[in-house]
């Protein structure tokens, strides 16, 4: 009843634009999570795909911000399901356990969770192959690095990777990195540390210099803000970095020698789409891997014309192999700690 | 040069600063403007100096009627002020800041002449019979020195009207004895100073005639030669004529002033701001007794007061209340142990104005019985309380609710009195009971203290009003510069022998 | 003639205080936000009724609005207690973080057959935790006089710095990758209130709370010297009170209140604790003490009007396409006006006195 009337004063105000295609199919909303649009990652990348899914398919879809996420997670998913909407996607972790309860009540709504596992027929589970994806930048990082002629990089055989905190999530992207440099040279070194925070580009900047000043010239940022001194530290002292999650390549131009994006937004579109096509994979874990697009290395925009053609041509071999099953990229959060990294 | 004033009026808001001031000070002549703090010295001096336009009445110069609109003009007709902190640049040194504003120059490009200025600067300090190392900082000299320099540039530059405020404050005895020298040596060449001080001795000593303000009005002139300190002293504070002493109630005398309810030895305590630390001060109040404090402002009353009421910490010494030792008790053992205390700053002590009448009528005594009642206040007891103490003392109030902002000055001073005397204190500290209360007030408060005092109470009263001491007091403690001076009965306490002690720091012998 | 006028002009002032105090920052942010909403082609009534809406629109929206309000009505009253003794704590914040740490801790730590006594054991924690908390700038600055807006300020960098070292070290949950500690026991759970609204026991803890807090100010000796304490503390200590006891009273109650409101977040909300387990409740806190001018039924207004705003702002977005930013800018209108209200009234005061 509420529903109908504030949908008709929003019409008959033309607050909201509803398109006029597939009007049988319910309406879409993307829950955002802490740190909101504008973060340039995370938020802005999945709302990207969201955006792309809701113009292909002709559904209504509307992003929902809230500065309290965490705990309102449960009200907003019930409201949205109370209010019609027929695909809530959230992008909050800790919205995992609140989802099984509402997807429950709501059973006519389809519900997607990210970066883990949740049980219920109409929730569809989005994981991401994060180690796939460091794998392919340990990989190209370790035939960079002994390439002199490359400007800023060193004979030495040595890379670095920097983790905002230790845990299994970060540890996933870094094992994967170490297992791809390996691939390339197994007397690799790989010199990894840990910021202890995800917001201190400071710290970020040090620790990335005092890696550069032990002779490793390329260092990976698995450190979310932190990483934001890592990529500066690189160009300030001519190395390389290389950034995650989105492409940061254009932070530092140059200087961040590849990213290894996450692609939330192909997650999500392809989502939506299959949501309007009537296919919702209710109750389905969906990985997105190397072989579903949903991790990858960035286009290299900036650095695609220092970096040997052969190196590219080798990762794209690997990506190759990966995606056949030919090699298996160890994943910490499933798998937990390889015997080569505890 | 001669300088005179006629009719001066000089009005604040509501505060007459300068009521019909007339002055007149002949050339070469030093004379003195003395008078309490308040007393319109300050507002007089920026009125000669043309920092501010009088409301009605003329300055004179030379027999002219001259209107002063800046310091600028008042420096052009031949004034100079010496303020109480000098105005040299401390990073220029002292040749600059002589010659600053006003340089010698040579040349055709105008270069400042430092060999003029300097035989300018020799040629004045050697007629003063004074030596001045002209490369020096001002920052770095002594503050004499710094004294002269200033004297010296505003001579140089054509003042015949030097006034000084103060200018002893800062300097040790034989300092003040020289800078008395100089001002002679310059009076005798034909500068005219006038020089404000509140030290009686000291302007006996240097001047050739005295003007006393008070409230804002001349009450007295005369040549010094014609006059005595105590006659100075007594028009000072204003006193009331010898003859109309009205001698204190005997009735007091008889009491047993050897049982001693507050007993002071050695106190001692360090300073608020500027003002004097406690230098061992001895004293008691008797059983009955209402004890008078006199003293000039800023001699140590307040740091007295405090100490007493345990606002601050003694640095050594003892204070007993009823033979107990209280120098280090809290002021909440304090007011248990029967001490009462109304502050002198009722607006930040006295009272919390934004806070309600009832608050402010029944603090401290808001764990005492009947407000409390188990571990709870009981909100009916607890106005009850209030309404009756301030029935008592007769506070005119509008609701209990209200801020006690509301209140007229006399009512705030009131509810003070109705909280402090409620709890029947064996001591009661008042400190300057009357300030800005007005004359029915005062009565009022005055028959309060008669009230209490008839109740047993002792009363410690520290006013500034000599008067109100005097008219009120068994017995006087005067107190200057951080220690009692002198002590002596009400009923032989006379405005002029108190004021005396008051002004110049020392018992009068006999 | 002046004794006479004095206090009718108090009167307006007070009368003023008490009826704008709330009312007037409101309504100044109602307009600040339509002038917004016509700028960009909005209209402002039809939006400000969807709000409402939203935010008392049907059992189910109250519901989520005062669970919203929930750990404002904590933080509200631990801002006020101080805010009131004149002591400028602005650490409930971290107190609150800490507090929830704490009863997180026990609501997953302990064995689960301790059952429902999981819950009592965990607010005790966090009480405890949060009243040392804050205990320590309290005797910071009672007894050395060191700032406590600086003190306080600077722990709330501490609360988050080492609740996000545990959250994503020793407590860290085996099951993410992510900034939470494990689940609690279903036993340590507050139970709901009007089941399926996230609307929780916490709640009622925090309107007792609010009115014992209500009770302290009028009814206890403490509570009214820490009100003669904030009103003037020289007259406060002339008159007997100890100031520094009053500081650490208000700092160590505003640290137990934080800590509560903080486990009844954790136990009765988030069901864990969560880097980002505050998005700033003890700073909204804040507003809402000065909104409520530290009395209690100005407190319940001020956090019932917060959490409105924080429950409809995020849900009318699923109807109409108002950005949050709308909403925001009428919270931050609202706090802005607070604040300006509070230094009018001062400013209309001083004028009268003169």
């Amino acid at each position: 009843m509420l529903k109908f009337a504030i949908k008709a004063s929003v019409v008959a105000i033309g607050l909201g634009t509803v398109p006029a295609t597939a009007a049988d199919v319910a309406p879409a909303a993307l829950i955002i999570a802490q740190g909101g649009l504008g973060d340039g990652s995370w938020n802005d990348t999945a709302n990207a795909g969201f955006m792309a899914g809701i113009e292909n398919t002709g559904i209504e879809g509307r992003p929902i911000e809230s500065k309290d996420v965490a705990a309102q997670g449960e009200e907003i998913m019930r409201r949205a399901a109370s209010g019609g909407f027929g695909l809530v996607i959230s992008l909050e972790w800790i919205h995992g356990e609140a989802m099984e309860r509402v997807a429950e009540d709501y059973a006519d709504t389809n519900w997607v969770i990210m970066n883990q596992t949740r049980q219920g027929d109409n929730i569809a589970s989005v994981l991401f192959s994060e180690h796939e994806g460091s794998f392919l930048a340990g990989a190209l990082a370790a035939q960079v690095t002994t390439d002199t002629s490359i400007s800023g990089i060193n004979e030495e055989a040595i890379i670095g990777v920097i983790g905002g905190r230790k845990s299994p999530g970060i540890d996933k992207f870094i094992v994967g990195y170490i297992q791809g440099a390996e691939a390339i040279d197994p007397d690799v070194e790989v010199k990894v540390a840990y910021a202890e925070s995800f917001g201190d580009p400071a710290k970020g900047q040090q620790m990335a210099q005092a890696m550069f000043d032990e002779g490793a010239d390329i260092v990976f940022q698995v450190a979310g803000g932190t990483g934001i001194g890592i990529i500066e530290a690189a160009r300030a002292a001519g190395r390389y970095a290389i950034g995650v999650d989105t492409d940061q390549d254009g932070m530092a131009p140059g200087n961040v020698l590849t990213s290894m994006v996450k692609r939330v937004d192909v997650a999500v579109e392809r989502i939506v789409n299959s949501y309007a096509a009537g296919e919702f994979p209710g109750g389905e874990t969906m990985l997105f891997g190397l072989a579903q697009e949903g991790v990858a290395l960035s286009e290299m925009k900036h650095t695609m014309d220092i970096i040997p053609a052969s190196y590219i041509a080798r990762v794209e071999e690997l990506k190759a192999d990966v995606i056949a099953g030919n090699i298996d990229v160890w994943d910490v959060f499933e798998q937990g700690y390889p015997d080569f990294f505890k | 040069m001669r300088l005179g004033a006629v009719g001066l009026s000089k009005a604040y808001g509501s505060v007459q600063a300068n009521r019909n001031v007339s002055l007149a000070v002949k050339p070469q002549e030093i004379h003195a403007i003395v008078g309490e703090n308040g007393a319109g010295k300050s507002t007089l001096m920026r009125l000669l100096q043309g920092i501010e336009q009088p409301d009605a009445g003329e300055i004179i110069v030379d027999d002219v009627p001259c209107r002063i609109s800046s310091p600028r003009q008042a420096f052009v007709s031949g004034i100079g002020m010496i303020h109480q902190e000098f105005m040299l640049a401390p990073e220029l040194t002292l040749l600059e800041n002589l010659v600053l504003g006003d340089e010698p120059v040579t040349g055709p490009l105008a270069r400042i002449d430092w060999n003029a200025a300097r035989e300018s600067g020799d040629a004045h300090a050697a007629q003063a019979g004074i030596e001045v190392d002209w490369d020096r900082k001002a920052g770095t000299t002594p503050v004499h020195i710094q004294q002269y320099v200033e004297i010296i540039r505003l001579l140089r530059r054509g003042t015949r009207v030097l006034i000084m405020d103060e200018p002893t404050s800062v300097l040790a005895p034989k300092q003040v004895e020289d800078l008395f020298d100089l001002l002679r040596k310059l009076r005798d060449a034909g500068t005219t100073v006038l020089f404000i001080s509140h030290k009686l001795k000291e302007v006996m000593a240097l001047a050739d005639r005295v003007t006393v303000m008070r409230r804002g009005e001349v009450t007295f002139s005369s040549g010094v030669n014609e006059t005595a300190i105590s006659e100075v002293a007594h028009h000072v504070i204003g006193g009331l004529d010898l003859e109309q002493q009205d001698p204190t109630t005997g009735e007091v005398s008889s009491r047993k002033a050897d049982e001693r309810v507050l007993e002071v030895a050695s106190l001692r305590a360090p300073a608020i701001e500027r003002s004097h630390p406690l230098k061992g001060i001895e004293m008691f109040v008797g059983a009955g007794e209402i004890v008078g404090l006199a003293g000039v402002s800023g001699n140590g009353q307040s740091e007295l007061v405090e100490c007493l009421v345990g606002l601050r910490k003694p640095s050594s010494g003892q204070i007993f209340l009823e033979g107990r030792d209280i120098t280090y008790a809290t002021n909440r053992q304090r007011r248990d142990a029967g001490l009462g205390y109304v502050s002198a700053d009722r607006r930040h002590e006295g009272l919390a104005l934004d806070a309600s009448i009832e608050i402010n009528s029944i603090a401290g005594s808001q764990r005492r019985k009947p407000i409390r009642r188990g571990k709870i206040v009981d909100l009916g007891a607890m106005r009850r309380t209030a309404a009756e103490r301030l029935s008592k003392l007769d506070v005119r109030f509008g609701s209990l609710r209200d801020a006690v902002r509301s209140l007229s000055g006399g009512n705030q001073q009131r509810t003070v009195f109705a909280r402090e005397t409620a709890t029947d204190p064996t001591l009661l500290v008042v400190s300057q009971p009357t300030r800005g209360v007005d004359l029915r007030g005062i009565a009022a408060i005055h028959a309060i203290l008669h009230s209490i005092r008839a109740k047993g109470a002792s009363i410690l009263l520290v006013s500034e009003e000599l008067e109100e001491i005097i008219d009120l007091s068994d017995r006087v403690y005067v107190i200057a510069d951080g220690r009692i001076v002198g002590e002596t009965s009400g009923d032989i306490a006379d405005v002029a022998t108190v004021g005396q002690m008051m002004l110049t720091g020392t018992a009068q012998d006999g | 003639m002046a004794e006479a006028a004095t206090p009718l002009r108090e009167r307006s002032i007070e009368r003023l205080e008490k009826g704008f105090g709330l009312v007037f920052p409101f309504f100044a942010a109602l307009v600040v936000a339509s002038l917004v909403l016509l700028v960009i082609g909005k209209n402002p009534l039809l939006v400000f009724s969807l709000i409402a809406e939203e935010a008392f629109g049907s059992t189910n929206r109250i519901a989520a609005t005062l669970s919203a309000t929930t750990p404002l009505l904590f933080t509200g009253v631990a801002t006020a207690i101080c805010f009131r003794a004149g002591v400028f704590n602005v650490g409930v914040e971290g107190a609150f973080v800490v507090g929830g740490l704490g009863a997180a801790f026990i609501g997953f730590a302990l064995p689960s057959s301790l059952g429902i006594l999981l819950v009592p054991i965990g607010f005790a924690l966090a009480a405890t935790v949060s009243a040392f908390w804050l205990a320590v700038p309290g005797y910071l600055l009672a007894r050395y006089e060191i700032e406590e807006v600086v003190s306080t300020l600077m722990l709330n960098f501490v609360a988050l710095g080492v609740t996000g070292y545990l959250v994503n070290g020793p407590l860290l949950s085996e099951k993410s990758g992510n900034n939470v500690t494990p689940l609690i026991h279903e036993s340590a759970e507050l139970v709901r209130l009007i089941p399926p609204s996230t609307l929780h026991a916490g709640f009622l803890v925090g309107l007792f709370i609010l009115a014992a807090y209500g009770f302290w100010i009028r009814r206890t000796p403490a509570g009214i010297e820490s009100a003669i304490v904030g009103q003037n503390r020289r007259f406060a200590s002339a008159v007997g009170i100890s100031i520094p006891a009053t500081i650490i009273l208000v700092m160590v109650i505003s640290g137990i209140v934080s800590g509560l409101g903080g486990a009844s977040h954790a136990l009765g909300q988030l069901h864990r604790f969560a880097e980002g387990f505050s998005p700033g409740y003890g700073f909204t806190g804040m507003a809402v003490a000065l909104l409520g001018r530290n009395t209690a039924i100005g407190i319940l207004f001020g956090s019932i009007l917060f959490g409105a705003l924080a429950s409809a702002g995020t849900t009318v977005q699923l109807f109409s396409d108002i950005p949050l930013d709308i909403v925001n800018i009428i919270e931050g209108t609202v706090m802005i006006f607070a604040v300006v209200e509070l230094g009018r009234i001062a400013l209309f005061r001083r004028k009268a006195v003169k």
